[in-house]
């Protein structure tokens, strides 16, 4: 009897252990493997300095890093800067980078190539362009050490340095030096996975860097530790959504971006796929020309914004209504310390009549509005269509010219070609860099006033002092019709149920993440 | 996708027996529901103001929706009606079938007749032809519309083009054959003039195989529109074509198969009829050029 | 036969003549001046006269032509705009999926066309000709596309048998590739077939009438001696033309295919170069297709020596 009682004992136990399982286990990252993913199109570009393209950013950010980057409630943090220190009453920046942060050639890192891309990207990207009105200058203090010397105080400039966007990351010196005004040749850089090959229409693909520099402290947003888990990437252009949709199904593809939000319920019910909504992900818009043609006359541009009901616009791009809302801020509501509705009032207006009453003022002849859009993006598409419709019932001629996005992208950079084209304002936490209002991005929307407000804001440090600013802007947005906002709207992206380490973000990280 | 055709000259010398009657018959009643289908297609067509709405106008509101009274063939992912869009993408391809017949035919028979009437031209035209025969149809008409830009005349000067040495090569093929028949050699003897004898005396003697053509150069016509505005290389997306239907629709093939089902249906029975009804034109119209000669003309 | 052969060759130049003058003119029709067209819409106006220069666009046309000929016969195709690589590299790259894929079909149109027809026309008037009639009818009437959207609905999402789309290059596995392709071949090949199964049957058809068949037949010859010994042997030139023919129909349906099933092909590639005005490309594709189909009908006109002794002694 004790034998027995002893042997159920050991049994009971022995059940206990393995029904509890290894105490408080996670799964362990594994290493290994490739992960597929299906790209909304072709890249037009991989120099990121040169472009606002969010393709080039998903792609290329995992190649190149910045000084700063957001933390997991957008605030900027240090990547490839040890820290910095603040002097001169607000205007002389100091950087302490890393050291031993090699770059994909094998080269260190210093702080000539700082000063060689940052430069460079004050030179060339938009929000760079706008950053560096306020620099005075840049120098290498030492090999780990760059001052930054500002004409005046900033409230935005570590953001600005943390910016994927068309961010101000840093390649070595001498591919600077060699691209000069042109795209960089080679593509180096100091992330956690380095470029292999680029096969257009193919894939580009990115490998793990071995000796990648990684942070020590725990990952926080897209600060901390990065990790590369997978052996490769693949970026793969997929244009036809339809395509990008069925291969995340069937498992050809472990990433698919840019989903027609239509089928998010059906995807909840397939095994194997998990969708994500990304919140906040962009707003659509129209661009409209201030430089030439038809919208350079005040009062068709607000006709324009006047004849648009944006409910059917928003519902036609974007179906499913947990996709879309209708908010007249430039920020998202998602943040509550820039989101306002000033100027509102002008935003979604509905008011075919008063659209009429102003072409005719401004006596309008009925040349046709040249209205750029694509269907690689078919909320864009969709957009401009139901849009077009409207337009067309107050009296405007459209002539939608539906266009691949890289050729969009292009044109968009010449005034004698277009007078309106369609895209989204992607997500960006800092107001000072944005494109919706900045003057030297395609729509060339400059306003003196608007102008003032945007560089006092970028000088600011008070943020709700700033807040005011942004405000002021929004009402001359709606007043002056810089952009048109159709409305907010959420992407849909599927990934398999094998992704592991996931974030839900429109940034796309892929570090950190790894399949099971 | 394309139409060849080899000169008749061979096949007239061959003796061939007439079918058994059963045959005709059967191929009647194929002719039958081929000229059926086409009159439906062409009633559509030009009946469509009439018989169905606005194929632009979006309710965006009702999207999506599933074939019903309000909506007979439902309505796709814009919130407009299928049946509409359907019907005038009838209209659409009957306006691209006949101008493309009409365009093909001008610059086929011009280059045919002259190729044919002509010994010394005869080279010329013929190499040139053949040198555009050398591109695939689709691939030629992708390349003119790249050039061109997308607008519906485009398709069809495009897809014309891609057409036109094709039918040139049939009237070519039976301009020689008319030629040599004893009463051209006596107007010719007579000394009437080129342009008469051309007008009055060839050109209704090869109608009958140049008609034929005329209904698979149709189908060509409908089922290259069809490839190209699919492929977004044709008509611009807001122009309702049943190709471009296709495209949008099969984004949804599994909430609303509907937007896939109708518009290939139509592509399917259209080209299906015309076939049919092409195939008896020839058996009815000339007897003797059956078989292997007319098989090889409707290469499709 | 050496006459025959030389006959053949010479006949060639006069087409490729014209063909690449027809895709010299593809730039010349579109709006605007070619230089710009061919910088692109981010260019200056230096970047457009200097491309002007380079290409010699600035020189009569009768002379731009004579330098277009130049180029093409030494296999320079000029350089992609967007893609910004020799043309040529362009179409090397992606000339496998479509070769395999053309291929594939083609074998497949054979393989169900060419007994299709004979048993069709081995058994004509009956039920079983007029069935295969009709469905060959049918095959001929519905768009490859079509055709390959179903073929995805059934066997990709709904049965999940097949990769949905995409390509899976040699390098990786040539099971894999296979699989790859399975569907985009069938939906082309079986289109083909249907016009292969006619006209073979049509020529077994007339054949069949001829005198030396009843011959055969008063002879005492086995039926199916004298269908696959005596019919079959003289209805394989008219099916060798259309399979030489259906080389070309093929290749631009696979144009269609590559998009329906997103296989970086040629197909894809003249897509997406009409798609951002890549007028060097398409020039080069163009040239490049009609070229092959140029070649496949002179090796259809020469495997005639083989087939059809009356050739030999033209």
């Amino acid at each position: 009897m004790r034998r027995l009682t002893g042997r159920v004992f050991v049994l009971a136990v022995v059940l206990a252990l393995t029904a509890v399982g290894p105490l408080g286990a996670q799964e362990q990252p594994k290493t290994g493997g490739v992960l597929k993913a299906a790209m909304i199109g072709e890249p037009p570009t991989l120099d990121l300095h040169t472009t606002t393209a969010v393709l080039v950013q998903h792609i290329t950010w995992h190649v190149y890093e910045t000084l700063y980057t957001y933390d997991r409630n957008y605030n900027a943090i240090p990547l490839l800067a040890e820290s910095h220190t603040v002097s001169d009453r607000g205007r002389t920046y100091t950087f302490k980078l890393r050291r031993g942060v090699k770059f994909h050639n094998g080269k260190e890192m210093t702080s000539a190539d700082v000063v060689a891309s940052l430069t460079r990207w004050g030179r060339l990207a938009t929000p760079g362009k706008q950053f560096w009105k306020n620099v005075e200058g840049i120098e290498a203090k030492d090999p780990y050490t760059v001052a930054m010397y500002l004409k005046d105080t900033s409230g935005a400039l570590l953001m600005g340095l943390a910016r994927p966007n068309n961010g101000a990351v840093i390649y070595p010196k001498e591919i600077v030096d060699a691209a000069g005004d042109n795209q960089v040749k080679e593509f180096i850089g100091t992330g956690p996975y380095r470029f292999v090959e680029h096969k257009p229409d193919r894939h580009v693909k990115v490998a793990r860097f071995k000796d990648y520099a990684a942070r020590s402290d725990a990952p926080d947003g897209f600060g901390g530790k990065r990790t590369a888990y997978l052996d490769e990437i693949l970026f793969i252009p997929v244009p036809d959504v339809a395509v990008r949709l069925a291969g995340v199904e069937t498992g050809e593809y472990h990433y698919s971006q840019q989903l027609q939000q239509d089928q998010y319920d059906r995807l909840k019910t397939i095994p194997g796929v998990v969708p994500s909504i990304i919140k906040p992900a962009n707003w659509s818009t129209a661009v409209l020309n201030h430089k030439q043609g038809l919208m350079t006359d005040k009062r068709i541009r607000q006709a324009f914004q006047a004849a648009l009901d944006m409910e059917p616009i928003m519902a036609a791009g974007f179906g499913n209504k947990a996709f879309y809302r209708l908010d007249p801020g430039l920020s998202f509501p998602e943040q509550p310390q820039w989101h306002s509705k000033a100027g509102g009032e002008l935003y979604n207006q509905k008011n075919p009549a008063k659209a009429k009453k102003l072409l005719q003022q401004a006596g309008y002849s009925g040349a046709p509005v040249r209205w750029i859009t694509t269907k690689e993006y078919q909320w864009m598409y969709k957009n401009a269509l139901v849009a077009t419709q409207q337009l067309e019932a107050v009296g405007f001629k459209v002539d939608l010219q539906v266009v691949d996005w890289a050729t969009l992208v292009q044109r968009r950079n010449k005034p004698e070609v277009w007078d309106a084209f369609s895209t989204g304002i992607t997500f960006n936490p800092e107001p000072a860099f944005s494109t919706a209002t900045a003057c030297n991005w395609p729509g060339w929307w400059c306003l003196d006033d608007k102008e003032q407000w945007m560089e006092a804001m970028a000088r600011e440090t008070d943020v709700k002092k700033r807040k005011a600013m942004w405000d002021k802007v929004q009402v001359l947005f709606y007043e002056d019709v810089g952009r048109v906002k159709f409305g907010d709207s959420f992407s849909l992206e599927a990934i398999r149920n094998n992704v592991q380490g996931w974030q839900a973000k429109g940034e796309l990280p892929l570090w950190n993440v790894w399949l099971k | 996708m394309s139409v060849i055709a080899l000169p008749q000259a061979d096949a007239a010398e061959r003796p061939i027996p007439q079918p058994g009657w059963l045959t005709l018959i059967a191929r009647r009643r194929t002719t039958l529901i081929g000229a059926i289908l086409m009159v439906i297609m062409v009633a559509l067509g030009v009946l469509a103001p009439l018989i169905a709405g606005n194929p632009g106008h979006m309710d965006v509101a009702g999207r999506l929706a599933a074939p019903s009274r309000a909506h007979w063939l439902g309505t796709d992912d814009v919130g407009r009606d299928v049946w509409s869009r359907i019907v005038y993408g009838a209209r659409l391809s009957l306006l691209v079938g006949v101008a493309v017949v009409a365009l093909s035919f001008v610059l086929g028979m011009a280059c045919g007749l002259a190729a044919g009437y002509y010994r010394r031209l005869d080279n010329v035209i013929m190499r040139i032809m053949d040198g555009l025969m050398a591109f695939p149809a689709i691939v030629l008409a992708i390349a003119l519309m790249a050039a061109l830009g997308p607008s519906v005349l485009n398709v069809i000067i495009s897809i014309g083009i891609v057409y036109a040495p094709r039918v040139a090569r049939v009237v070519r093929g039976s301009v020689l054959v008319v030629r040599e028949t004893t009463y051209v050699e006596a107007a010719l003897a007579l000394g009437v003039t080129d342009l008469i004898l051309i007008g009055r005396h060839i050109v209704p003697n090869i109608l009958s195989p140049v008609i034929v053509q005329g209904s698979f150069v149709f189908a060509a016509a409908v089922l290259t529109e069809a490839a190209l505005s699919f492929l977004g290389v044709g008509v611009p997306p807001y122009v309702p074509s049943w190709g471009v239907i296709l495209a949008e629709g099969r984004l949804y093939i599994q909430q609303a198969p509907w937007l896939v089902i109708y518009p290939g249906l139509a592509i399917m029975l259209t080209i299906f009829g015309l076939n049919l009804f092409g195939d008896g034109l020839r058996d009815l119209l000339d007897p003797k050029i059956r078989g292997l000669a007319t098989e090889r003309q409707r290469a499709a | 036969m050496k006459t025959y052969v030389i006959r053949r060759l010479l006949a060639l130049i006069p087409v490729a003549l014209v063909v690449a003058t027809v895709a010299f003119v593809l730039i010349h029709l579109a709006p605007g001046d070619p230089a710009s067209v061919i910088a692109g819409p981010d260019a200056t106006r230096d970047d457009v006269q200097r491309i002007e220069r380079q290409l010699g666009l600035d020189a009569p046309l009768p002379m731009q032509l004579l330098r277009w000929y130049g180029r093409l016969v030494q296999g320079d195709l000029g350089q992609s705009i967007f893609l910004r690589k020799p043309v040529t590299d362009a179409i090397l790259d992606r000339v496998e999926p479509t070769l395999l894929l053309t291929v594939s079909a083609i074998v497949i149109a054979i393989v169900i066309g060419v007994p299709a027809g004979v048993i069709a026309a081995r058994y004509h008037n009956t039920t079983t000709d007029q069935v295969l009639m009709v469905l060959a009818l049918l095959g001929v009437s519905i768009p490859n596309f079509l055709l390959g959207l179903l073929f995805i609905l059934f066997f990709s999402v709904w049965l999940g048998w097949f990769p949905v789309a995409g390509y899976s290059p040699l390098e990786y596995g040539w099971l894999k590739t296979v699989r790859s392709l399975v569907l985009p071949a069938f939906a082309l090949g079986l289109v083909q077939s249907a016009l292969i199964a006619r006209i073979a049957r049509s020529s077994m058809l007339d054949v069949l009438r001829e005198q030396f068949i009843t011959a055969g037949r008063a002879k005492g010859l086995g039926e199916r001696a004298v269908i696959y010994k005596h019919a079959f042997k003289n209805a394989l030139i008219p099916t060798m033309t259309i399979i030489g023919i259906s080389f070309a129909i093929l290749i631009s349906g696979a144009v269609v295919v590559e998009t329906v099933f997103n296989i970086p092909g040629l197909g894809r590639l003249i897509i997406s170069a009409v798609l951002r005005r890549d007028y060097p490309v398409i020039q080069g594709v163009v040239l490049c297709i009609a070229g092959v189909y140029m070649l496949i009908n002179l090796a259809v006109d020469l495997s005639y020596l083989i087939v059809d002794p009356r050739v030999k002694y033209q």
